[in-house]
């Protein structure tokens, strides 16, 4: 049943991730001499750093981490309303760069800010509050969709065994619940941990005088051109990242689940309903705030002094060569998803449905992108590629996005193709079908909807990317995430304004289409089915 | 077959049919288009593939069913999707790999005398894998006992309980199949001392 051209394409496609993940990465840590790494180690600006990083994001995550629970569980164990919405509204932080949260949180608590003058607060936002706040509401999503998908697949059943043998409530929590959602938890906490240590978007933006290693990272390459030391600072933030990449491929994922889950019957409860209902209501507040303030912020003349409606700042943002800059991360954005739907396609099927001693291999170095933060990623690219023909190009930034929003795709394809019926193709074998056929006509069919979701989570990602190609862009490639900072150097808040909301337009657009679509292969299936009963 | 080695032919020059476990069935085509879509990929049946695949639909008693989509149907109907859709193709055999081993025990009755019938019908060879030994003694003119990938005793069910070739045939196959048939002889005496 092996035949060489699955092998052939397998063999391909281990070169490729080689070359574009492990080779640039090792080439970056080749650079880096012992002494210069004594050297820096050893640099109290260094250590505060870290000290730094380790206190907000360790904030961070137990906030964050909580805050994504109690959603979670606000909507899958409650009546309260409007779920299918808050589902929605509750990850739009997703859809706009860190650095955007940062802009948001200047615009709302900052010296001229829309809350602080309403409200009169003399505190200042700038510090160690301004990241964890900042922090927090950019990383609770992922928190929250990974608690999310836990508890809808959890069984009622041992809750009821509990309740028959009169256990109490509390004590079901300790006995049933948290074992439950271990790795659930742990998962979580890696996953938000590194995200936020990775950032520089948020701190660099609402640190003030606190410096996190990210930022610090970010300033060395940008600022002084110093690759050397950016690539030991970029080793530091690796680390977090490669503790949650190894948990990941220790833990094996539930991807056969074959037993039936008894569903929660939920009793009726108000005060339950509305204490679900203000702590989701509470969020969404701080979601609302955020864009009433950028679309304030956008279209007053000069806020807090001159509240006149204008499209000035949108004008000046065009003069600006904003609209060749959306151009740029519309085309990124769309050629990655393309590309990358197709290629992650290939590379799952090929490791979950073809299986050899090399889709092993396959599979481990697709995932290996996980642990590999953007900002590395970026700076290993810029030392490998300096002098080749593709830097300064856009395909080098398709690629860099390729690479670092890999892994994720992947493993949702993974999962959805080995859930699939095995024997499909040896059915088309002993029917005299041809392989391709069969993935033309029924593998690639029946996986519509996960195709939809990767190509939609590589668009988003791409369009709001600031880590990856931070280092990578040219004057005329561009991507217009990155004029936020660059606006925001130039005290103009509004224009930061404007092109945050322009992103979060943009993959608003592109999650509804998708979410479209969906409904639409979901509806036709189910049309054809009530239509023949 | 037919006293060829098919050992080195590929499966798809084999003649012969493969019923899956499970069925494997394509669940984003519908019933008719399971069954016509390895015709339509043949040139010799390309112009009557709709024809034969209704035919076949026909005399498997699924033409009622067939715009609706496998996930709607009953796990018997699926089976006879699977079965319609490798006899089409006129095999000398079908191999049943373990069609069963994923259904519970009322459905697995039901679905051997279906098979059954459909045996009797189409007359065509059929090889049925399977770990029950009910099952195997009920359905089968021939029965092939294998002990780690070795043929022991092949001959029909009466002879293999007369004869049993060695003790794993003695041990393995007939015990089991006699704590069965004590436990229904028992049930049956129960039922009568009730009456």
């Amino acid at each position: 049943m092996k035949s060489k051209i699955t092998e052939i394409t397998k063999l391909l496609l281990i070169a490729v991730l080689i070359l574009c993940v492990l080779v640039p990465f090792i080439n970056m840590l080749g650079g880096i001499t012992r002494e210069d790494f004594d050297k820096i180690i050893s640099s109290p600006m260094f250590v505060t750093a870290i000290m730094h990083s380790v206190r907000t994001c360790l904030t961070t995550t137990a906030i964050s981490v909580t805050i994504g629970f109690l959603l979670a569980v606000s909507i899958q164990r409650s009546h309260v309303k409007f779920k299918g919405f808050l589902n929605v509204f509750l990850t739009i932080p997703m859809l706009i760069p860190s650095i955007s949260i940062g802009t948001g949180l200047i615009v709302l608590f900052g010296n001229k800010g829309v809350i602080r003058n309403l409200l009169h607060l003399n505190t200042s936002i700038y510090g160690f509050w301004g990241i964890v706040i900042g922090s927090v509401l950019y990383s609770y999503p992922v928190a929250f969709l990974m608690f999310s998908d836990a508890l809808k697949y959890e069984d009622a059943s041992p809750y009821e065994a509990a309740q028959v043998l009169g256990i109490s409530k509390l004590r079901r929590v300790f006995v049933i619940t948290l074992p439950y959602l271990t790795k659930t938890i742990i998962a979580a906490v890696f996953s938000v941990f590194t995200m936020t240590v990775t950032d520089y978007g948020i701190p660099l933006m609402i640190g003030g005088k606190i410096t996190t290693l990210a930022v610090m990272m970010y300033q060395q390459v940008i600022g002084q051109l110093d690759f050397t030391k950016g690539s030991i600072i970029g080793l530091f933030l690796l680390i977090p990242a490669v503790i949650a990449f190894t948990f990941n491929a220790i833990s094996k994922r539930n991807a056969k689940l074959s037993f039936v889950t008894k569903q929660f019957d939920i009793r009726k409860s108000k005060a339950r309903d509305t204490a679900a209902a203000s702590f989701c209501g509470l969020i969404s507040l701080g979601i609302v705030c955020l864009i009433v303030s950028f679309i304030v912020y956008s279209f007053a003349e000069r806020y807090p002094r001159d509240i006149t409606p204008t499209f000035r700042h949108i004008l000046f943002l065009f003069d600006m060569g904003g609209a060749g800059y959306l151009w740029n991360s519309l085309k990124i954005a769309l050629i990655v998803a393309t590309l990358g739907a197709f290629i992650v396609f290939t590379t799952a099927y090929l490791t979950s449905r073809v299986p050899s001693l090399s889709s092993h291999v396959l599979h481990l170095i697709s995932m290996t992108s996980l642990a590999i933060p953007g900002l590395v990623l970026g700076l290993a690219y810029v030392l490998t590629f300096r002098k080749s023909f593709i830097y300064g190009t856009l395909s080098i930034l398709i690629l860099v996005n390729l690479m670092h929003f890999f892994a994720s795709p992947y493993l949702m394809m993974y999962n959805s193709l080995g859930k699939m019926n095995e024997n499909l193709e040896n059915v088309g074998y002993t029917l005299g079908i041809p392989r391709m056929r069969i993935i033309c006509d029924v593998i690639v069919p029946q996986s519509r909807i996960t195709i939809l979701e990767v190509f939609s989570y590589f668009f988003v990602n791409s369009m709001m990317t600031i880590s990856a190609v931070s280092f990578l862009f040219s004057y005329n490639t561009k991507p217009i995430s990155m004029m936020i900072g660059q606006f925001e150097a130039q005290m103009n808040l509004e224009c930061a304004a404007v092109v945050s909301i322009i992103i979060l337009i943009a993959n608003a657009i592109v999650k509804y289409l998708i979410n479209l679509l969906k409904k639409q292969i979901n509806k036709r299936e189910t049309v054809a089915a009530s239509a023949e009963r | 077959m037919d006293g060829a080695d098919i050992t080195n032919v590929s499966p798809a020059d084999r003649n012969m049919g493969i019923v899956f476990q499970n069925y494997a069935l394509f669940e984003n085509m519908t019933v008719l288009r399971n069954v016509e879509y390895a015709l339509h990929l043949k040139k010799q049946y390309k112009s009557t593939a709709r024809e034969m695949a209704l035919d076949m639909l026909k005399r498997m008693d699924l033409s009622e069913h067939m715009n609706k989509r496998p996930g709607e149907l009953s796990g018997g109907q699926q089976q006879r999707v699977a079965i319609a859709r490798t006899l089409v193709l006129n095999p000398k055999v079908i191999l049943f790999d373990e069609p069963m081993s994923a259904l519970d025990v009322a459905t697995r009755l039901s679905l051997r005398s279906e098979i059954k019938d459909i045996q009797k019908e189409f007359g065509t060879t059929m090889i049925y894998i399977t770990h029950d030994q009910e099952e195997a003694f009920s359905m089968s003119d021939r029965v092939m006992v294998m002990e780690a990938s070795h043929l022991v005793q092949l001959d029909t069910p009466e002879a293999i309980i007369r004869s049993p070739a060695n003790d794993y045939v003695k041990d393995f196959v007939i015990k089991n199949l006699q704590i069965k048939i004590n436990s229904l002889v028992r049930f049956v005496q129960y039922q009568e001392s009730c009456q």
